[in-house]
C-alpha cells in the first residue's frame, strides 16, 4: 500500500488568500479542474485579511478621481519603484486594475461609494490623483468574499489545512506538489498540469513583523528547490511604527500616515520626550530610517521602541481617538482588547517591523516563472514593484497578477498532457519528511529552532545592513541547518505542530540564506536595501535585478537587466 | 509573578476513550492573551497540546476562535491577568480534530444553494 494519497487537477493553486483565490477563479472560468490548497483556512489565512482599506486602481469617471488614467498609474508605479520594476508587468497591473476591481465587486467585496455612485478614492503618498478605492471592512471583507466565490465554483476543489512543502518535478518541469494534511497526518501528492504559486511573501521570517508568522517564504523556498529563478530578495520593506509591547499585541500597525498635520498632527518621541521629526513629517521610508537610528542611538524606551504619543498631538486626544478609531477600527479595538490600553491615552512604544516583500519568484508579463509548468503571482512574485512600493498597490497586484497567472496556467494545462510523477523523487521526499520522527541524541525542539531563525533575521537583516551583520546572520543560519537534522518530534499523527514546524524550518532556512546572500551581493543602497558599508546608490552599475539561479553547485547570484517599455529612465535619474 | 491556572480541554479522538481536562500552572508577570498563554504552554511545558497557532495574532482572521470561560471568543483578544483562572475549550459545534483544533466547516449560502467546505476535501453541495 502507498504511504500517500494522490489527487489530480489541471491546475493547482498554492495559497488561499487574495492572489490564490483570484488565480483559482480565473482558471475555473477557463473550464479547468482546479485544486486550491492552503496550509490554513482559505479566506482567513495570509496577509490579505490583515490589510487595511486601500486598493489602488485608476477608476477614471467611475471614481472620484475622474482624470486618473492607467497611463498615470503606470507612471506613478515606475516613479515610486525608482525605475527598478519590470515595466512589462507594471503595464499588466496598471492597465487591468480597473477591470479587476469590478470583478471584486461582482464577487461581493464591498466598496464605499459617493452619493452619486462613484468609487470613493483616498489619497496616498505617490499617487498623482487619489487612487485608493476604499474597501469597507478592509482586507477581511476582500478575502472572505473571494473565498466565497471560490467555493461557489464546482470545478474548484478546496483543500484546507494542507501544507505544501515540496514541488514535484519531472522531465524538467513542475508537475505538482507534495502536501502534509495536518488534520489527518497524511501525505498527499497532487499531480497538476500547471502549478500556480500564490502563497504570499516572507515577512514572517522576522520575529518582529505586522504580518502573520505563517508567511515564511514558502514561495521562494519551493520555487528555488524546483529550479525556478528568484529575484531581488534583499528588498525587504519595513513599516516604521508597529507596536513593540505589550507582547500580546506586538506588531500591530499604528498608522503613521494619520500623524499628518491635516489629521492628528502628531509626532514620535524618544525616551527624553523629544520629538524625532521636524515639520512636515518625512515620507514613510525616510521616517523608518529616523526611527531606527534613534533607537540604535539608545534613545528608545524600556521595550526598545520610540513613543507613539498621541496625548501630545496637535489635534487633541478626542480628535485622535476619532481618527484612529475610524481609520483603523480593527487595530484600535484589538489593542484595547489584547492589552487593556487605549492607544491614544497611553503612549505606546513602536519600532520598524517587517511589512512587505518586494522580491520573490521571477516572472514575466504572463506570470510565467523560469520553470515550465510553474506560475507565480501576488506577493510571491518579485520583479515588478521596484525598490519601493506605493501604499495600496499590493492588494491590486494580487488581483491583476492573480487573474493573469490563472489564465496562463489554464492555457498551459490545456495545451499539455500530464507528464506523470517521478516515483523515486516522491519516495525520497516522503522519506525525508518522516525522518523527524526518528530518535536522535541531543534532540532539538522545532519551536526553538523556528524562533532562533526569526530572531536572527530581526537582529541582523534589519533596515540597515552591513557585511558584518549579514555574515553573522549567515553563520547563525548554518548552525541552524545543523540543528535541523537534530529535530525530533512527538509520535502524534493528527495536528502534530512539531511536524509542521520542522517542515517549515526547512523552508525558513532556505529562504533566509537566499535573502542574506542577495543582501551581501548588492554592494550599494537603494529603496528598501540600505547597506551601511555601501551607503550610495549606484545606478550605473547596480540598477539591475539581483537574480538567484540554482546550479549544480548551489545558487548563483548575478545581475539581470530591468525591462523598460514605455518609460526608460532618463540619464542621471 | 503569579501562577495562572489554565484548565484546557484535551481530546484525541483516535486515541482517547473520552475527552478530559488538564490544568497547567503558568507563571505570568504581565497580562497575556489566551493565545499567548497557550503558546507559552506549548513551547515551555507541553508539546503535545494542539491548537491553531498559525494565525494573524491581530484580531482579524477569526481562526483563533475557542470557547473561553464558557463563551466563544477570540483567543488573541481575550486578556488574562496573572493569577486569574481560565477554562479553555474548543468551539463545540465543529468536530474536534485534536484538543482545541476543530474543523471549521465553512458553510456558504449562495444563490445556487448551500455549500460546505468540508475537512480537507471537496466543496460539496448540500
Ligand atoms: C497589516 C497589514 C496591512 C496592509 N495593508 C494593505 C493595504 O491597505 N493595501 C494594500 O494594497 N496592501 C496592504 N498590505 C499588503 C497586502 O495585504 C499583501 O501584500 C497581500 O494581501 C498579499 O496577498 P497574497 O495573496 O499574495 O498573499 P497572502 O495574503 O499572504 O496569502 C498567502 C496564502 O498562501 C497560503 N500559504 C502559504 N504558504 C503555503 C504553503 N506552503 N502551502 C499551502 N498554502 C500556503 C497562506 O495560508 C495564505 O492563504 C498590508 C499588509 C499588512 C500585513
Ligand atoms: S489570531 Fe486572528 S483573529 Fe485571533
Amino acid at each position: 500500500m502507498e504511504n500517500y494519497k494522490t489527487l489530480k487537477a489541471d491546475v493547482m493553486v498554492i495559497g488561499g488568500a487574495g492572489a490564490a483565490c483570484r488565480a483559482a477563479i480565473e482558471a475555473s472560468e477557463k473550464g479547468m479542474n482546479v485544486i486550491m490548497i492552503d496550509k490554513d483556512i482559505p479566506g482567513k489565512s495570509g496577509a490579505t485579511p490583515c490589510a487595511l482599506w486601500s486598493i489602488q486602481a485608476p477608476m477614471g469617471k467611475d471614481g472620484v478621481s475622474t482624470e486618473d488614467t492607467p497611463e498615470q498609474f503606470f507612471e506613478d508605479m515606475v516613479n515610486g519603484g525608482h525605475y527598478f520594476g519590470d515595466q512589462n508587468i507594471v503595464e499588466l497591473v496598471a492597465f487591468t486594475a480597473k477591470e479587476r476591481i469590478y470583478d471584486m465587486k461582482k464577487y461581493g467585496v464591498k466598496f464605499a461609494f459617493t452619493d452619486d455612485g462613484k468609487f470613493v478614492q483616498t489619497p496616498m503618498p505617490g499617487q498623482t490623483y487619489p487612487r485608493s478605492c476604499f474597501m469597507i471592512a478592509n482586507g477581511t471583507n476582500m478575502s472572505t468574499n473571494l473565498a466565497k466565490e471560490v467555493s461557489r465554483r464546482e470545478n474548484i476543489r478546496v483543500l484546507k489545512d494542507h501544507l505544501i512543502f515540496q514541488l514535484l518535478t519531472n522531465k524538467g518541469q513542475v508537475v505538482g506538489g507534495l502536501a502534509l494534511d495536518q488534520n489527518e497526518g497524511e501525505m498527499v501528492a497532487i499531480e497538476a498540469a500547471s502549478t500556480v504559486i500564490a502563497c504570499g511573501g516572507y515577512t514572517g521570517l522576522w520575529s518582529f513583523t505586522d504580518n502573520p508568522p505563517t508567511l515564511i517564504g514558502d514561495a521562494v523556498s519551493l520555487a528555488s528547490r524546483a529550479g525556478a529563478d528568484l529575484v531581488d530578495l534583499e528588498m525587504n520593506q519595513y513599516y516604521g511604527t508597529d507596536l513593540v509591547w505589550p507582547e500580546s499585541a506586538r506588531g500591530t500597525v499604528l498608522l503613521y500616515e494619520c500623524l499628518h498635520e491635516s489629521m492628528a498632527n502628531g509626532n514620535i518621541y524618544n525616551k527624553h520626550g523629544e520629538p524625532v521629526f521636524g515639520n512636515p513629517l518625512p515620507i514613510r521610508d525616510e521616517a523608518i530610517k529616523v526611527i531606527y537610528k534613534e533607537i540604535q542611538a539608545g534613545n528608545g524606551g524600556p521595550h526598545g521602541g520610540l513613543y507613539f504619543d498621541l496625548t501630545k498631538c496637535g489635534a487633541g486626544i478626542e480628535k485622535a481617538k476619532e481618527i484612529y478609531g475610524e481609520m483603523t477600527t480593527k487595530q484600535y479595538r484589538f489593542i484595547e482588547e489584547a492589552t487593556g490600553f487605549n492607544m491614544v491615552d497611553t503612549p505606546l512604544e513602536v519600532a520598524p517591523a517587517s511589512h512587505y516583500q518586494l522580491g520573490g519568484v521571477y516572472i514575466n508579463e504572463k506570470c510565467e516563472t523560469s520553470m515550465p509548468g510553474l506560475f507565480a503571482c501576488g506577493e510571491s512574485a518579485g520583479n515588478f514593484l521596484g525598490d519601493n512600493r506605493l501604499a495600496g498597490s499590493a492588494l491590486c497586484d494580487t488581483q491583476t497578477t492573480g487573474a493573469k497567472a490563472g489564465e496562463t496556467a489554464a492555457a498551459f494545462a490545456k495545451d499539455s498532457s500530464f507528464v506523470g510523477l517521478d516515483k523515486a523523487q516522491l519516495d525520497s521526499m516522503i522519506g525525508d519528511a518522516m525522518r523527524y520522527f526518528e530518535n536522535k541524541a541531543g534532540a532539538v525542539k522545532s519551536s526553538d529552532l523556528r524562533q532562533g531563525i526569526r530572531e536572527a533575521m530581526t537582529k541582523y537583516v534589519s533596515p540597515y545592513r552591513s557585511e558584518k551583520g549579514l555574515t553573522a546572520a549567515k553563520n547563525e543560519m548554518l548552525n541552524y541547518s545543523d540543528d535541523l537534522k537534530k529535530i525530533q518530534i512527538l509520535p502524534i499523527k493528527k495536528r502534530n505542530t512539531g511536524w509542521r514546524e520542522a517542515l517549515e524550518a526547512e523552508i525558513m532556512l532556505d529562504t533566509a540564506k537566499l535573502i542574506i546572500d542577495s543582501a551581501l551581493f548588492r554592494k550599494e543602497s537603494r529603496g528598501h536595501h540600505f547597506r551601511e558599508d555601501y551607503p550610495e546608490t549606484d545606478n550605473k552599475n547596480w540598477r539591475k535585478h539581483t537574480l538567484v539561479r540554482k546550479t549544480d553547485k548551489g545558487f548563483d547570484y548575478s545581475l539581470k537587466d530591468i525591462i523598460y517599455t514605455r518609460m526608460p529612465p532618463k540619464d542621471g535619474e | 509573578m503569579a501562577i495562572t491556572k489554565v484548565k484546557v480541554f484535551r481530546y484525541y479522538p483516535d486515541v482517547d476513550a473520552a475527552p478530559y481536562y488538564q490544568t497547567y500552572e503558568v507563571e505570568m508577570d504581565e497580562n497575556l492573551t489566551v493565545l499567548f498563554i497557550l503558546k507559552k504552554i506549548y513551547s515551555e511545558m507541553d508539546q503535545t497540546l494542539a491548537f491553531r497557532e498559525n494565525l494573524c495574532y491581530k484580531g482579524g482572521c477569526l481562526q483563533c476562535l475557542m470557547t473561553i470561560n464558557g463563551a466563544v471568543a477570540k483567543a488573541c483578544s481575550t486578556l488574562i491577568k496573572p493569577g486569574e483562572e481560565v477554562l479553555v475549550e474548543p468551539v463545540f459545534k465543529s468536530p474536534v480534530v485534536r484538543d482545541l483544533v476543530v474543523d471549521f466547516g465553512t458553510t456558504v449560502t449562495t444563490s445556487c444553494g448551500e455549500f460546505t467546505l468540508e475537512r480537507g476535501t471537496v466543496v460539496t453541495k448540500k
